[in-house]
Parts: C-alpha cells; sequence; structure tokens
C-alpha cells in the first residue's frame, strides 16, 4: 500500500513536471524560432538565414 | 435581401474585375517608368536607370542624397539621411546616365550641375519604394505568428493547425538581392587592373575604407597608359558586389587627365570591385580594382524593437487561443 503510494506520488508528480514543461515550451518556441531565424548572431546561422533575414521590412541584417 | 441575393454572382464578378484593375493601375505606378528615372519611383534593391539631356558637353558635379527614411520603426533604415554618391563626370554630348541600386525606401534627391556655370542644372526629388515581396512576406509572417500564437494558446496538437502554420511559413520568399552570406565567395568575372601597359589604379594610392551606408567614401581612379595619365578616354564604370555578381551602381562618361570622380557610399558592407571598361587608342579594355566596404551591424535596440513587434501577433494569437479553449 506505502509503496503503491510512494509510485502513485512519484508518477504524478513527474506528471506534473512534464505538464509544465510542455507549457513552458509551448509559449517558448516560437520566441525560440524568431531569435534563431531572424536574430542570433552566429556566423553559421547567419549565413545560413541570410536571404529570410532581407526577407520583410522590419528585420535588420548588416 | 433575399429578392435581391439572385444579384450576388454579378456583384461578385464586377468585385473581381475591378479589383483585376486596381491591381494593374497599382502595378503600373510600382513600376511605370517616369522623366528621369525607371521605374519612376525605383524599388529597393533593384537596380534603376537614370538619364538627363543637360544638353551642353562639360563637367557636371552629379550627386544623390537621401533626404528621409520611410518610418524607421517599420521599414528598417540601412542608409542613414545625407549624401550617397558624390562624383563630377564629363559628358561630350550633355547626356547623364547613371543606374542605381538603393540600400533602402526613403525620399531621395539627385542633382545634375554644370561644374562652370551653377545654374545650368537638373534637381529631381524621386521616392525609393519597398519591393512588392517584402509586403507579402510581412503579412505571411504576421499570419504565421497568429496561428502560432493560436496554436500553442489554445495547445491542440490537431495535425490540421500545424499544416496551416508550416504552408504559411512556406509560402514566404527570401530575398536574394544583396545577399552576401556564403562565406565570401565570389561568382562572375572579375578582372586585372593591368592589360598590356593600360592600368587603373587608386588615385589616392590604396583602396578607400569605411562603412557602407555611411559617409561616401573616396573611390577615385586612375587611368594611365605607360605609366602616364590617360589624356582623355570614354568609359563606363560598374561598382560589382561580388557576393552576388551584380552592379550596384553604373555611371558613363569621360576621364580627362584618366581621373574617374567618385565618392560613393555602397548599400551593403561586403566586397566589391570596380569595373572599367574604356577605349584608349581604339582598343577596348576591361579592368578592375577591388575594395571592401565595413558592414554596419544591427544595434541590440533595433533587435529588440523588431524582435517584440513580432511578438505582438504571436500574443495576440495566444490570447485568442486560450480564449477559444475555455469557451
Amino acid at each position: 500500500m506505502g509503496i503503491t503510494a510512494t509510485v502513485g506520488q512519484q508518477a504524478a508528480s513527474q506528471s506534473s513536471a512534464m505538464v509544465w514543461l510542455e507549457r513552458v515550451l509551448w509559449v517558448s518556441w516560437v520566441p525560440l524560432v524568431l531569435y534563431t531565424v531572424f536574430f542570433a548572431s552566429i556566423p553559421d546561422v547567419h549565413d545560413g538565414m541570410h536571404p529570410v533575414r532581407h526577407s520583410t521590412t522590419i528585420v535588420q541584417c548588416h | 435581401m433575399t429578392k435581391l441575393s439572385w444579384m450576388l454572382p454579378l456583384v461578385l464578378a464586377g468585385l473581381v474585375i475591378a479589383s483585376g484593375f486596381g491591381f494593374v493601375k497599382y502595378y503600373n505606378g510600382y513600376e511605370g517608368p517616369g522623366e528621369h528615372w525607371a521605374p519612376e519611383s525605383p524599388i529597393a534593391h533593384e537596380m534603376a536607370f537614370f538619364a538627363t539631356d543637360m544638353s551642353a558637353e562639360g563637367d557636371y558635379h552629379v550627386t544623390i542624397e537621401k533626404l528621409e527614411s520611410k518610418a524607421p520603426l517599420l521599414f528598417v533604415e540601412y542608409q542613414t539621411p545625407g549624401t550617397v554618391l558624390d562624383m563630377t563626370v564629363h559628358s561630350d554630348d550633355g547626356i547623364i546616365r547613371l543606374a542605381e541600386q538603393f540600400a533602402d525606401e526613403g525620399q531621395y534627391r539627385i542633382t545634375v550641375q554644370h561644374t562652370i556655370h551653377p545654374d545650368h542644372n537638373e534637381v529631381i526629388d524621386f521616392t525609393v519604394q519597398t519591393p512588392l515581396s517584402k509586403y507579402t512576406n510581412d503579412v505571411l509572417l504576421f499570419v504565421f505568428l497568429l496561428l502560432a500564437g493560436l496554436l500553442s494558446g489554445s495547445r491542440l496538437r490537431g495535425l490540421a493547425m500545424i499544416c496551416l502554420v508550416v504552408t504559411a511559413s512556406s509560402f514566404a520568399q527570401p530575398q536574394p538581392v544583396m545577399a552576401h552570406g556564403m562565406g565570401g565567395e565570389m561568382q562572375g568575372v572579375t578582372f586585372a587592373n593591368e592589360v598590356d601597359d593600360v592600368s587603373l589604379t587608386w588615385l589616392q594610392g590604396k583602396a578607400p575604407t569605411g562603412e557602407a551606408n555611411r559617409t561616401p567614401m573616396d573611390w577615385r581612379l586612375q587611368l594611365s597608359k605607360a605609366g602616364k595619365p590617360v589624356q582623355r578616354a570614354a568609359y563606363a564604370l560598374d561598382f560589382v558586389h561580388l557576393e552576388s555578381g551584380f552592379a550596384v551602381l553604373h555611371i558613363e562618361g569621360v576621364a580627362n587627365d584618366g581621373v574617374i570622380n567618385l565618392k560613393y557610399s555602397p548599400p551593403d558592407g561586403t566586397d566589391y570591385q570596380l569595373q572599367v571598361r574604356t577605349v584608349i587608342d581604339g582598343k577596348v579594355y576591361h579592368l578592375g580594382l577591388e575594395g571592401a566596404a565595413e558592414a554596419i551591424r544591427p544595434t541590440n535596440g533595433r533587435k529588440w524593437s523588431s524582435f517584440l513587434l513580432m511578438m505582438i501577433p504571436f500574443l495576440i494569437g495566444m490570447v485568442w487561443g486560450w480564449k477559444r479553449k475555455r469557451s
């Protein structure tokens, strides 16, 4: 009985952590994509994304 | 209302035809030629051609100034207001011709003025337009961010929604012009600075240094034959962006004492070759000299303002999706 309760609590806290992780990911995936595509100054990323950075009116490349 | 519903197909047909006419009218305005420029309002990142007949032989001082940027928050300002081109061109028949690729949109002025008779001049104000594809991409990015926000807000994992987001993002077209991302690869033909005994050198002895889109740099050139300045030679100069292989400036004239007098702020921070086609003693020569302009990196303020502008549709989408999920 005791063992079952402990396992249940662990499972509940794990699933709660997963829910929170999922929430954080749903909120952060777009800012992360935007940063990588348009603003990251890592040279390889910049070179790979360069024409995309020039494709809108609001992003400055160089 | 229902009695009039039979008219709906006619109204729709009329609307489609009217929008067709409207689009053609807009497109003609977008790329139609003007009195001096073709197109009348040059499109940023595309070559625009200028010609004016000054009707008299002589040296002309040609300047292009940027007077005003277009809403810098929404339209990135690469070139700050000020002089872009400053050169003296000799024309035997009085016609001044040039072609230029502008770095960005805004209000500009071109002045052509006789160096000895300053009253003999032409001042033309013109607008440089935003490429149509950039507006399309802005709208698609807005739709993508709104849908992405909606997806996040409602935490939907339906395939249809993801397909919509991916479809919206794939419609956008990259802007290939002035692309300089391929690690300094050079394309196209480049020329030597010396052929037989004819040479092209920097008038000030070395290549200029400076930043793109800022104060004009000193690109003055000297044409020589057998070590002596060429007295008089017709030339066509192409200022070639080496990473794309395209010219960003083209100008024609006559070099007196072999001097091509150019001060110019190029539209991109990268390597260039100044390619000169000239005729000396009945022979055609293609000569080139290489130089570079430094790139100006976006400031943190510029990055943040762009990023925050992009977050607005995402946040609107999230609130929308969140409310939809709850109701």
